[in-house]
């Protein structure tokens, strides 16, 4: 077993440790989140320069997201590179976008999720019809991270078969001002940049089929599967946060003539936020390193039980955070609530627990 | 035994539905049912609404405008009110400041200060909490000094709430500083426009402007503005509590909460057909069931307890844990049923604000929201923790 990083992992992890201390402090991030876009061009640029919007290999990308939430950083990170970035490295980006990515030049979003889909991926309406030079794309996506930035959408739409079959999915490239193309622009609970997407009868050539043609469930499972890991990644950041912000508030806040630390109850619940990030972080190394196990059933497992750690630990310690630090915890002055936020997204994003239950739970019966 | 409702009791709950039903105006009921806190302009239409009906302090004794009605009939109208998405009263008007002044007002305070009350006239807001002074109330340090005929009061209130809507304020101050806290603790009225008294907002984690801080600077306080006697304020407060505690288990907003998370899970989808229809999902609703009504069956027997003469069980701070836990997690059920349409931000009031439009079905806007100020109502009021603290020394006396 070795759960070490190696050298570069180690450098990058320095690196972004480095960023966050002296260039993202709160007034930075608030910044961020009041720019046009909701992030900053800057600091983009920066990441773009240091090499960032490059990473794409599992572990070398945990790394820079735990490092990012524990910053809790706005930037569209996981929808440029993990979510649009992943799904053109595994179809081969043939406008040869990532390299411009990689610079900073573009903004990308991936138009996955639809209204009636929950977490399902292959509950897609979204139609995309052949037509003599191209395709024709109708349909709705909802709460695509980065809509309103992108200059491209990676769109799933459905080729062939019925609405929720396995197969019949195909993935698109389209720019993000193609004629029928309308999103409506929102803001997260916890200060993401995303929108509604509508597709009315948008035309797009034959070169902006990204992949095979009906088969891009499991493209698309695995990249997911792939983001899902590195926002968890985010999430342990968040979390390792929260954890140490609580122990400091109980250890300098005095109530009763003494520090709130010395009161035995508050001290059990710091240990069981501690653990649950610990359990979280051992399954989330674990989901990420099965990423690129060949055995689907092994790589399910793996990712829904980091999945589902994941969300019920970021709901215990975001919750017990804000409890502990009593008043002050409800306020937007104090960051502990914006780390709830995102926690309470992360719990949401690409299934909730109940979802991922629910694939382990078939998979126990298959 | 018999669990059922008595006959007039029944027809009593009959009577409550069918007025806030016929009176509830419909914005407010929408508002409500979205799961936003009122606006101001709401809560004094159905104050004044109530007050029309004589239903605006029923906890009061019928002598000063209240109804007289049994703890029973209280319960069965407070339900009724949440349940049909009535918005609550303001609390400190009507169940603070109202009850004490009932209680420890002179005559002449209380004929000054209470018809204002049933106007809807004066608001008030409750300055207890300060920087330093939280779960160990007794620790504040607002001081106020009597000079002739006035107290001269200086210090810093926090987390008052709707502080920015009162005209009044009743303040906790110390009068003395030696001795147990407890014992130099004295109980002011005080209007919020006097000289020297600021105000400012606290956004919560939320983006809402609930409470704010305010500041005292040589506020000069009309002495007949002392409630009870000098440093007896810590009797007064602590009296605010008792037959209160039982609503604090907010059984109506509990149920209704359920309600509406059975509503949404008729229209949202799981794996193509509505949440409701799956198994996995209704055993979830079955165990909020099961907690709604162990709730309501317990506040019903202390209920039944307090109403017969027999006194109210110290162990009542076990309601407002588990009510409040259990609004809570209800609030968070919902916002998950909603799927997606449970993260974006949504704010109450700023339609025209292009970041924040109403987003989603109709049934998602204000669940967020709710769910977010949730997270106040075991830190409010009295912490969970020293609620346990609490309920713990009675347990082990
Ligand atoms: C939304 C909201 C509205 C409010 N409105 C008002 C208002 O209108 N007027 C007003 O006066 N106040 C108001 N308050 C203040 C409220 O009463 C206090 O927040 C509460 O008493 C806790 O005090 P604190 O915030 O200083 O937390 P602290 O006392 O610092 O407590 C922090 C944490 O430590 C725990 N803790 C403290 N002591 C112990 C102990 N001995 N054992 C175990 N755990 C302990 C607490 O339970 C809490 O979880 C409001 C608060 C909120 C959140």
């Amino acid at each position: 077993m070795d759960f070490d990083l190696s050298d570069e992992q180690r450098m990058l992890d320095d690196g972004a440790r480095r960023f966050i201390a002296q260039r993202y402090d709160l007034t930075a991030r608030r910044r961020s989140v009041e720019s046009v876009g909701g992030f900053s061009r800057d600091i983009w640029k920066t990441f773009a320069q240091l090499g960032w919007l490059d990473v794409n290999q599992p572990v070398d990308l945990m790394v820079m997201m735990e490092r990012l939430g524990h910053g809790l950083v706005v930037e569209p990170y996981l929808a440029n590179v993990a979510l649009a970035g992943g799904l053109l490295e595994r179809t081969g980006d043939p406008a040869m976008l990532l390299p411009r990515l990689g610079a900073g030049e573009v903004q990308l979003a991936a138009a996955i999720a639809e209204p009636q889909a929950r977490f399902d991926l292959h509950d897609i309406v979204t139609q995309a019809k052949p037509t003599s030079d191209g395709w024709l794309l109708s349909g709705a996506k909802t709460l695509v991270l980065n809509a309103p930035n992108a200059d491209w959408l990676v769109v799933v739409a459905r080729t062939s078969g019925a609405l929720r079959d396995a197969s019949g999915l195909s993935l698109f490239l389209v720019p993000a001002k193609a004629a029928g193309v309308e999103i409506r622009p929102i803001r997260t609970q916890d200060d993401f940049p995303a929108g509604d997407v509508r597709l009315t009868d948008v035309v797009v050539g034959k070169g902006a089929l990204l992949g095979a043609r009906d088969e891009a469930l499991p493209t698309l499972q695995r990249v997911v599967d792939g983001a899902m890991m590195a926002d968890a990644a985010y999430a342990l950041g968040c979390m390792d946060y929260l954890v140490a912000a609580t122990a400091d508030y109980l250890k300098t806040r005095k109530q009763f003539g003494k520090p709130l630390a010395t009161f035995q109850v508050l001290q059990h619940r710091l240990v069981q936020m501690h653990a649950a990030l610990e359990e979280a972080r051992s399954l989330v190394i674990g989901g990420t390193l099965a990423l690129d196990d060949e055995d689907a059933a092994e790589r399910l497992a793996a990712v829904s039980s980091a999945k589902v750690q994941v969300n019920q630990a970021a709901r215990l310690i975001g919750q017990e955070a804000i409890q502990m630090h009593g008043g002050i915890g409800m306020t937007d002055a104090l960051i502990v609530g914006n780390y709830y936020k995102r926690l309470l997204s992360v719990s949401t994003l690409f299934g909730d627990t109940d979802h991922h239950l629910g694939r382990l739970a078939d998979k126990i019966a298959a | 035994m018999n669990l059922k409702e008595t006959a007039e009791d029944r027809a009593f709950r009959l009577a409550v539905r069918e007025f806030v039903q016929r009176e509830l105006p419909a914005d407010i009921r929408k508002h409500n049912e979205e799961g936003w806190e009122p606006e101001k302009d709401e809560m004094a239409r159905w104050h004044r609404i109530l007050a029309r009906q004589g239903w605006l302090a029923p906890s009061w004794p019928k002598d000063y405008g209240g109804t007289g009605w049994t703890l029973m009939q209280r319960h069965i109208f407070e339900e009724e009110c949440a349940l049909n998405y009535c918005p609550p009263v303001h609390i400190f008007n009507i169940a603070m400041i109202g009850p004490i002044l009932i209680e420890y007002g002179t005559e002449a305070q209380k004929q000054r200060y209470l018809p204002k009350i049933l106007d809807v006239e004066e608001w008030w807001c409750q300055g207890y909490s300060e920087p330093d002074a939280g779960s160990d109330l007794a620790a504040l340090k607002t001081d106020a000094r009597l000079e002739g005929d006035h107290y001269i009061v200086n210090g810093t209130k926090v987390w008052t709430s709707l502080a920015h809507w009162a005209t009044h304020i009743f303040c906790l101050v110390r009068t003395k500083k030696d001795g147990k806290p407890q014992e130099g603790i004295s109980f002011l009225l005080m209007d919020m426009t006097a000289r020297g008294t600021s105000i400012q907002p606290i956004p919560t984690l939320n983006g809402q402007h609930i409470f704010n801080q305010v500041v005292f600077e040589n506020v000069r306080v009309p002495k007949e503005n002392l409630i009870h006697r000098e440093n007896e304020g810590w009797t007064v407060a602590k009296s605010l509590l008792d037959h209160e505690r039982l609503f604090l288990a907010r059984v109506g907003d509990n149920k209704k909460r359920l309600q509406r998370l059975k509503d949404i899970a008729r229209k949202e989808l799981a794996h193509g057909k509505p949440l409701i229809e799956h198994d996995w999902f209704r055993r979830k609703l079955a165990q909020y069931e099961v907690r709604v009504r162990a709730l309501d069956l317990t506040v019903l027997r202390f209920i039944a307890k307090a109403d017969s003469g027999q006194g109210l069980d110290p162990s009542v701070t076990m309601l407002k844990l588990a009510g409040t836990e259990l609004l809570q997690d209800l609030l968070q059920e919902t916002v998950d049923a909603l799927g997606y349409y449970g993260l974006p931000f949504q704010q109450h009031g700023i339609a025209n604000d292009e970041l924040a439009p109403p987003f989603g079905p109709e049934h998602a806007i204000g669940a967020s929201n709710a769910r977010f100020r949730s997270r106040a109502f075991t830190i409010a009021g009295g912490g969970s923790e020293i609620q346990h603290n609490i309920m713990a020394k009675h347990l082990l006396k």
